[in-house]
Order: structure tokens, then sequence, then C-alpha cells
């Protein structure tokens, strides 16, 4: 066990055992030995389970506005206690993200950051131990380590090396943003990445004739089976109407008959090529200026759509006609709810 | 839907190499087989055998979409001259075949089979299996999360096929199970009859392959738990992580809810079958606003119910072929062999 994860542990102990928070949300060892899974602490007595190692990968923010869409079983009383949530440089963009748009506030929530190098994607993981002849069935033991450009997995006590770049997220190799910008504790010393964004992969999307490019994304999307993965796993989709969900139109004891009948379908459940590009058009409409790109849409695609090509491109285009970048200021205004009179886009002018 | 009862299984065995051929041979036939693409495979439309991939155990997503596509259109009504309408509905006469399905799907097929056409009949389902031949491919390597053994099934199980294969080196042995696998045989003189060594080595592939699977999950118990837990904390715990999103129920081979939808064109109008899913909040909610099933535990221990309840309670089996999707390629990890063995245990 790590000294950050005893620390983590520790500090969740003593703030569960106190009753300063309701429950503590973090990683614990998952299915198989490739993967952890988020878990829900509620007990002191339970904090041993929480691990920090590089195969965390999933971003726990989006949890905290699950806690607000619950509906209280009956006698239920809500249990208004903070949530404590441990969170990654990235994950921090996005827990910076729901408190500017006040859909949490600060008060509800205890955050412990954790500066972070890079973490693991499990495929790329399960696919280089593969090629070394080690399927997962046979692994009982492994454990991560990594120095500066390589990670040493040790399995069932023997050492393997690997490049980064070969075992690491595609989101963590041009990752600027290692240290969570806000919390409350963090948790081991502060990590230097580059500041620079790198665009490549958009560039050459960018760089395609139309007709190209408009085939790429109709094949891509043609693969989507709509399984909402994407939606449902990005911290920042909270809605509780969603458009692209026709029956989900929130009815109050005031919506009328007809309201519900006229109600409009924007998107219908058919899985077809229009359908789907509506889909995915209207999630990146409205992720601009939200998006703070921490990759779990694509992670979460079982039909491996490369999601973040488009939330990249939708990065840059913010960044270049607005000069905004999501996730960074808990007081910054959303992006489309504002005007600056310094707009670099001269038609505002 | 098996044809099996009267039908004495005969043993052949193909050269792998004479494979193409025999399926070049089935022009008859739109085939399926796995298909590679990047890091995806799936089960597509194939008009070179040679891009077959069997090599991996389970493609993504499983092949009961060739019985119940996810979108089907069940008539379509056109506007023709002076009030007059047309109405076609869909031709389903396409004869299909399924290359290298896997036991588990097949038998998630047979599921399906006393779903759609038991006491109810549905038109569009009964036709399009009568015209499909599901020749399988035995399991010699299950996937980490395969638990078929658990819950009545097997890697060489021939549940719902008409054949089933299975590598032997180099040769593929033949179990030929029902008169419509008998007739793809009889087609070609590819096939040759097995010798008693083929069939020894063919019993020991298999049985390898059943040692491959070590956990044994004591999930007939579940049918009978599952009566007393219902309003349980467990589905309060086990379902915080959940983002009820419909991966595990798309992906399955046994989900079969659905939704029909009249959707409206400028010159016509379709009545289209789409599927669905008990993750989503959209799911059960009623006119009124009121969702019996408000919260994702409600509706994840929907899920374990169907699959380890409800459908043995109507079906005599579990509706679960553990073919272990929904545990891969769930984003938040949700073990499916676990909550089975909590559940036995409680
Ligand atoms: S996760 Fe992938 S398959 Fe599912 S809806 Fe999103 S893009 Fe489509
Ligand atoms: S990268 Fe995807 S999951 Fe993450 S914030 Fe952007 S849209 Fe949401
Ligand atoms: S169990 Fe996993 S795949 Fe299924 S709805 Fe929940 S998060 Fe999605
Ligand atoms: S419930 Fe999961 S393991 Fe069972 S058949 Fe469906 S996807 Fe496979």
């Amino acid at each position: 066990m790590s000294d950050i994860e005893g620390n983590i542990q520790a500090k969740a102990k003593k703030l569960l055992k106190d009753g300063t928070i309701k429950y503590f949300i973090g990683y614990e060892n998952g299915s198989d030995p490739l993967h952890t899974t988020p878990c829900f602490i509620k007990k002191a007595e339970d904090v041993d389970k929480i691990v920090w190692n590089p195969l965390c990968v999933n971003n726990l923010a989006g949890y905290l506005t699950h806690d607000k869409k619950r509906e209280l079983k009956k006698g239920e009383e809500e249990d208004k206690k903070p949530i404590g949530i441990l969170v990654k440089g990235c994950d921090s963009k996005s827990l910076v993200q729901l408190l500017s748009e006040h859909r949490i506030e600060k008060d509800e929530v205890i955050i412990f950051g954790v500066p972070c190098d890079g973490v693991i994607d499990p495929k790329k993981l399960e696919k280089v131990l593969k090629d070394k002849n080690l399927s997962v069935n046979t692994i009982d033991s492994l454990t991560i380590q990594h120095d500066g450009k390589n990670y040493t997995v040790k399995v069932n006590g023997k050492k393997y090396s690997f490049p980064k770049d070969k075992i690491e997220m595609s989101k963590c190799s041009d990752c600027t943003q290692p240290n969570p910008i806000i919390s409350d504790e963090t948790f081991g010393e502060k990590v230097k990445k580059s500041d620079k964004k790198d665009y490549k992969t958009v560039e050459e999307i960018e760089a395609l004739p139309l007709a190209k490019r408009w085939k790429f994304w109709s094949d891509q999307f043609a693969k989507c089976i709509r399984c909402s993965a994407c939606r449902n796993v990005c911290p920042v989709c909270y809605c509780k109407e969603c458009v692209v969900d026709s029956a989900d139109l929130v009815i109050t004891p005031q919506t009328t008959s007809s309201e519900k009948a006229n109600k409009m379908p924007w998107l219908e459940k058919n899985v077809d090529p229009a359908e789907n590009m509506f889909f995915h058009l209207t999630r990146m409409m409205h992720m601009a200026g939200r998006c703070i790109n921490c990759g779990e849409c694509e992670r979460a695609c079982p039909m491996n759509i490369p999601l973040s090509l488009l939330t990249k491109k939708l990065e840059k285009e913010v960044k270049e006609m607005f000069d905004y970048e999501a996730g960074i200021d808990v007081e910054a205004k959303p992006l489309l709810s504002i005007f600056e009179e310094d707009d670099p886009g001269d038609f505002i002018k | 839907m098996t044809s099996s009862n009267s039908f004495k299984a005969e043993n052949f065995v193909i050269k792998k190499e004479d494979v193409a051929q025999f399926l070049k041979g089935l022009s008859d036939y739109t085939i399926y087989a796995p298909v590679q693409e990047e890091d995806t495979v799936l089960f597509k439309v194939i008009q070179n055998p040679d891009k077959i991939a069997l090599h991996i155990t389970n493609t993504v997503k499983s092949p009961k979409f060739v019985v119940l596509p996810q979108t089907e259109t069940m008539l379509k009504v056109t506007k023709g001259k002076e009030n007059s309408i047309k109405i076609d509905e869909p031709v389903l006469d396409e004869k299909n075949i399924l290359f290298g399905i896997r036991p588990c799907d097949a038998r998630g097929i047979a599921i399906l089979d006393k779903v759609f056409s038991g006491d109810y009949k549905d038109p569009y389902y009964v036709k399009r299996r009568a015209n499909t031949i599901m020749i399988g491919l035995a399991c010699t390597d299950p996937h980490r999360n395969c638990f078929c053994t658990s819950v009545g099934g097997a890697p060489d199980s021939t549940d719902g096929l008409d054949m089933l294969w299975t590598d032997i080196g180099d040769l593929y042995f033949v179990t030929v199970l029902t008169k419509k696998g008998m007739k793809l045989v009889k087609e070609t003189v590819i096939f040759s009859k097995a010798t008693s060594e083929n069939t020894r080595v063919m019993n020991k592939v298999h049985k390898t392959a059943h040692e491959k699977i070590t956990e044994k999950l004591n999930a007939d118990a579940l049918p009978k738990k599952l009566e007393n837990l219902f309003e349980d904390k467990y589905w309060d715990e086990v379902s915080m992580k959940c983002l009820g999103c419909g991966s595990c129920t798309y992906l399955c081979p046994t989900c079969y809810c659905f939704d029909i939808n009249d959707i409206e064109y400028r010159d016509k109008v379709k009545r289209v079958r789409t599927w669905d899913s008990c993750q989503f909040s959209s799911y059960t909610i009623h006119t009124s606003g009121h969702n019996p099933r408000p919260n994702k535990e409600n509706r994840m221990r929907n899920r374990v119910y169907h699959k380890y309840k409800y459908h043995h309670d109507n079906y005599n089996e579990l509706g679960c072929v553990g073919c272990g999707r929904c545990i891969t390629y769930c984003p938040v990890d949700m073990n499916l062999k676990a909550t089975i063995k909590e559940l036995a245990e409680k």
C-alpha cells in the first residue's frame, strides 16, 4: 500500500467516524486485476477497501449529480451532509465546471485531490499482456509502478516493463492539468507536465476534404447503438430531462394532456444514420464550453467510437473562437451565457 | 423451435482450408460472421470469407440482432392519390446463416425463441428465425468473464444450434444437429465422415475448455433466494455506481425489451420497433409523470430479477447465458458474477 493510499484511507476514516461526510466516493479493486471500480464507502470500518493506483481511471465527479437526482424513498429523510470525493487533475476540472454551473455547491463536497502522473487504459494493458502470453484468466496478482517513461507491471511476481504511451490512456499524453485545481486536501507531491495542448489528431481530421470527413464520421456514427453510455458517464451531463430521450419530459401536475401529446420527439429511438448523427451533434452542441475533455465518453463507448476526437475539436474551437476553457475557474460564467467586449470573434463588434 | 428431437446427430470433419469454399457455395444465404475492424469484433454480413475473425471468443454486440434487429420497420403507410393510402409490410424472406456463433449466444437465441414463438407468436421474429441457420463454434479459450457453465450452458453447448464446429487442429469437427444443418452438409462434397480419432480429439478439446472455466457460481439458488430479497438494502448498495446507461442490456444476447413508435415523415408514417432498455429512466415512466422505478436501484434490481427470477418463473430456466458482456463492457465495471455470488449467499 502506498503512502498516498494510506493517507486517503485515514482521512476518509476520520471524516466518516466524526460524521462530517455521508459517504466517500473513491476506487476499489474491480472484477479482475486489470480494473478498479468506483466505490462508495459509508462506514469507517470499510475504508481499507479504498485503493489508489494507476488503474484508477474513472472520473467520479458525475456521481455528485446522481445523488441530487435520486428520488427519496417513502419515509426517507434527505441526508444533507457533504460527500467526500477523490479527484485526479482532470477530474477536478469537471468538479470545477459543476461548481461554476451551481449544480453542486462547495459546502456539499469535501474534495480529496491527488496529483496524477497518468492512468492506464485497461484495454491496452490487456493487449500488451496478451502479447506476452499472459491471459487475464491466469493473473492472480498485478501491481504497477511507474518511473518516468515506463511502467513496470509485476504479474504473478514477474516484472515486465512497458513504455508509457503503449498502455496509458491516450488523454494522459497531453494532459495539462495533472494537479487538482481545487481540493480540500491534496495527497502526494505535485506533478509537472507540459502545458501545451496537442491537437495533432484533430488537425489530421480537419485537413481531410469535406466529403472524406463526412464519410469518416458517418461511418463512425453508424457503429453507434445509442446505449447512452457516453452521455451517462459524462460528469457534466446531468439534466433530468434530456433532449435525446423523447419520453423523458419532466411532467408536473401542471403539465396539460395536450402538452404531453404534442411533445416534440426531437430524436427517435431508430438507430439509423440520420438519428445517430443528430444524437452526436446534439451532444456536442450541449457540451461546447462545458466539456473538460476527461475522455470518459470515449472510454465508456462499447463500440470504440473515437469520441475524444470530437471533444478535443470542441475544446479547440471554444479556445480559438472565444478564448475560453471550461473547468478552470469556479467563478467563471458559463460560456454560452456571457458576452465579452474584447471577444476575439469580430462578428460580435 | 429446434427440430433436433427427431434428428440423430451425425459427425463430420472439414479441412480448415476448405471452409472458404464451403461458405462461397452458400450463395443463397446472407452469411453473418465475426469480423474485426480496428479493435472491434462484430457480426457482419460477409462477402469475403477471408475476413472472418474466429479468434475472439465473443463479439462486442451479441448476434441477436439478426433475428431481433435493433430497428425494425413493421409497416409503412404512404399517401397515394386522393386520400388513398398504401400500406407496405416488410418482406422477410432473406435466408441467413450465423456462422461462428458461440454456444452462449446460440443459447441466447434459444431463449428468445421461447419468448417470441411461445404462447404469443411474433410474426417478424418467427419468420426471421425460421430463415436462419446457426453454425456454432465451440469455445476453446473462454474469456475471463465467461460463466456459461454456472447458468446451464457450456463451451460446447448445442442448444439452438444447427451445427456445432470444434477446432481440432487442421480440421473442424462438425456435429450436425438438425435437418437444416444436414441440408448444408449434403449440398457439398467437402465434408467427410468423422473418424473415431477425430472424435477423441474433439472430446479432449471440449474437456480442456470446460476445465478453463474454473469458477462455478451457485446461480441456480437465485430464483428461490430472490423471492425474499426485493426490498433488500443490497440493491441500494450495489447500484450506487451504475450509470443507468443501456450498454449492458443492448449488448446482452438475451435482453429483448422493445418499444414501438409511429414516426411521421413528410410523405409517410412508419411504425418502428426498436430495442429498449430497463436501465433507462424512460422505460417505465407513466403519462402521469409517475415513475414506478424512479431510481437506479429499482432498475438494476429489475435487470437481475428478470434474468434470475421472472424468466425462470415463466420458462423454468435462467434468462442469462453467462456470456459476460455486461461485465466486460460496463463503463463502471459492474460485476454480475459478484452479484450472483453475493445474492446466493444471502
Ligand atoms: S457510448 Fe458509444 S455506442 Fe453508446 S451511445 Fe455513445 S457513442 Fe453510441
Ligand atoms: S470528455 Fe466526454 S465525458 Fe468528459 S466532459 Fe467531455 S463530453 Fe463529458
Ligand atoms: S450496469 Fe453498467 S452498463 Fe449497465 S446500466 Fe449500469 S453502468 Fe450502464
Ligand atoms: S446478463 Fe450479462 S452475462 Fe448474462 S447473458 Fe446478458 S450480457 Fe451475458
